[in-house]
């Protein structure tokens, strides 16, 4: 594996027995490469979240394997595991979910108290961070006093506080409105750029397909289509790109 | 800390439901401390009973008196072993007895009894025989030839005040027996049954007359000026008293069976104790697991973040100990007033009173108020939910991530 492979499947398959036996990933072999800002597509139940639990170590694949940095992550322990995505992999949820009972300030240390690393530079960090989302004046704030964009923000502050290399965001916009969105996205792609770091998104939203370099499309488990730049088809609402219609 | 602030915070999330499990387990400790809190001032109570209707706080005999019970075997040199008593700052007060087994009969019965020759004076300061008089009077003086039979014997002999009675005993250097006719001049009923049954009391000059002794006497009951000494086994008293061909000893060493008695009701204290722990600790369980339910997707995303499964227990652990903490303080507040309360207006002992080894209790229970029970059952009580809350912390320690992220538990 190169230096600037980031994240590599093999065969990569995964299965869930609940009742019926459902093939959610069908043989994925994919290469993601350091500072990608890509977006993976796909209609619902196309295998999209399950792909993003696989390659983040949430969750354990049936077949093939998952390389990270070099690393593959299925050898490793459950402790391994945590302490692999508390350094390497921030992440960046639908519905926010920030911890309600911290404030902003304490949501995006949390990672930092994980790493050990003390008071004073985790004060420095986060400062860092909610200057760069724009939030320096919510630094004390609970998540409930906050808009959904504000939220949001903070999310990606948090995703962001421990320096990652990936940062994995499942559906980031899909509760925000479309002004929202496009500054949050603005936003992530102008952290890709400054700090390298790689961004990829499960997403339904065309803003985030346009703005993504590479799109990946899943469908029934596997991708179907992996396009970048000027090559990229947008789907429409229904899944489906307008070669596929 | 952060684990701890997580799960203080937690705590007042859902404040409905805090609410009740900290109004439950502060019920449940209030009730221990409170329960707690009666059963030494009934074992105070029996204990007072015990020691102030006759026993005393300590005794003295001469050595083998208390198996032998032979007359003869007297304590030494009793004006010696007196004066000393007069001069110790830790004796309230001390009275000598002579004792013989004897036949009592009347006209219409007969009957084996224990006579006890006392000295009335100083018999008032150390028991509380007098206030038992329920007919007559007590004796009134060491020569006093009036005889006070116990209620139950008085039934038996059929005798009444003023009636007379022979009482046969046999002399100490001859064996001889040795008759007098007395006069039943009252009647106590102490509440227990074997005294009632079997004791009439004289004067201890007539004892001594009728057992040809010479100013000796079989047993000098010793009555402290706290109840802690009796209860101390490093007293020097045991020590000092014990020499020369004597032995002091103290309530607890005469009245063994009250001891296992108050053992055998702390052993139930304890039992119940932990029952009650474990129901409290299963509120604090249930509680935890349906916050637990509540909470998957968000500790999914504390997982996701890095969060191993030993930090995700120990959130589990820390909040249902802060869980545990709360109602603890409440329920030490709780008990405290509750105890409070009582120890002022007493739990009255209707009727007759109770009856507990041999010992009937028949004054106001006070609540005992002491430190003890809330050190000791706010450990017991956090160890319990400790132990308990392993088995949430456990099952959070073992969620899948991504099972957690979907919302299953």
């Amino acid at each position: 594996m190169e230096d600037s492979e980031l994240i590599l499947t093999e065969d990569l398959e995964k299965t869930y027995q609940d009742g019926v036996e459902v093939r959610a990933v069908r043989g994925i072999d994919l290469l993601i490469e350091r500072g990608e800002f890509t977006a993976i597509v796909g209609p619902s139940g196309s295998g999209k979240t399950t792909f993003l639990n696989l390659i983040s170590g949430l969750d354990t694949p049936t077949a093939g394997r998952v390389l990270l940095g070099g690393r593959e992550i299925g050898n490793m322990s459950g402790t391994e595991l945590s302490d692999f995505r508390r350094d390497h992999i921030g992440f960046i949820f639908q519905a926010y979910n920030l911890i309600p009972v911290l404030t902003a300030t304490e949501n995006i240390e949390y990672v930092m108290i994980l790493q050990g690393i003390d008071r004073k530079k985790r004060r420095e960090r986060v400062m860092e961070l909610l200057d760069l989302v724009g939030l320096a004046d919510k630094a004390d704030t609970r998540p409930t006093m906050l808009s959904g964009g504000q939220k949001q923000r903070v999310a990606v502050a948090r995703a962001m506080a421990a320096r990652p290399s990936i940062i994995l965001a499942d559906e980031p916009t899909a509760n925000l409105d479309s002004v929202t969105s496009g500054e949050l996205l603005d936003m992530m792609h102008q952290l890709n750029r400054e700090t390298g770091m790689t961004f990829i998104f499960s997403t339904h939203d065309t803003l985030v397909m346009q703005r993504a370099e590479r799109l990946l499309t899943l469908r029934d488990g596997k991708i179907t289509a992996d396009e970048t730049g000027s090559e990229k088809s947008i789907p429409g609402i229904d899944g489906k790109k307008k070669d596929e219609e | 800390m952060v684990f701890l602030k997580l799960a203080w915070r937690n705590l007042f999330r859902n404040r409905g439901r805090t609410l009740v499990s900290t109004a439950a387990i502060s019920i449940g400790f209030a009730a221990m401390i409170f329960y707690h809190g009666i059963f030494y001032g009934m074992k105070n109570n029996m204990y007072r009973t015990a020691t102030e209707s006759f026993l005393g706080d300590a005794q003295i005999h001469g050595i083998g008196y208390r198996s032998s019970r032979k007359v003869e075997d007297l304590i030494t040199d009793l004006p010696a072993l007196t004066d000393s008593l007069e001069a110790e700052e830790i004796v309230r007060a001390y009275s000598p007895r002579v004792y013989s087994y004897a036949m009592i009969s009347s006209p219409a019965n007969v009957s084996s009894v224990q006579l006890i020759g006392v000295d009335p004076e100083k018999e008032k300061k150390l028991s509380n025989m007098d206030e038992n008089i329920a007919g007559g009077k007590y004796i009134s003086g060491p020569d006093d030839n009036g005889l006070v039979i116990g209620i139950k014997l008085a039934e038996i002999l059929r005798l009444e005040i003023g009636d007379a009675a022979v009482v046969t005993v046999s002399e100490a250097a001859s064996g001889d027996l040795s008759q007098a006719l007395f006069r039943v001049s009252g009647i106590f009923d102490t509440g227990d049954r074997n005294m009632n049954r079997s004791v009439a009391l004289a004067g201890i000059e007539t004892a001594r007359g009728m057992l040809a002794l010479e100013e000796s006497a079989h047993e000098v009951a010793v009555d402290f000026t706290s109840l802690e000494y009796g209860l101390s086994d490093s007293l020097f008293f045991w020590d000092k008293y014990s020499r020369d061909g004597n032995k002091a000893l103290s309530w607890r060493e005469l009245a063994p069976q009250l001891v296992s008695a108050f053992q055998m009701s702390e052993n139930i204290i304890s039992f119940v104790g932990l029952i009650m722990f474990v129901l409290v600790a299963f509120v604090i369980l249930n509680t935890i697991f349906m916050s637990l339910y509540e909470r998957t997707f968000e500790f999914g995303v504390l997982l996701a973040q890095g969060t191993r499964p030993l930090q995700m227990g120990r959130i589990i652990v820390l909040e249902s100990l802060s869980l545990a903490v709360v109602g603890l303080i409440a329920g030490s507040l709780l008990g405290l007033l509750v105890t409070l309360l009582f120890q002022n207006i007493g739990l009255g002992m209707s009727g007759e009173g109770v009856e507990f080894m041999n010992v009937t209790v028949t004054t106001d229970i006070y609540p005992v108020l002491e430190p003890e029970p809330f050190v000791k059952y706010s450990i017991g009580f956090m160890v319990c939910t400790f132990l308990i809350s392993l088995y949430p912390a456990f099952h959070a320690a073992r969620l899948k991530p991504a099972r957690a992220l979907s919302r299953e538990l």
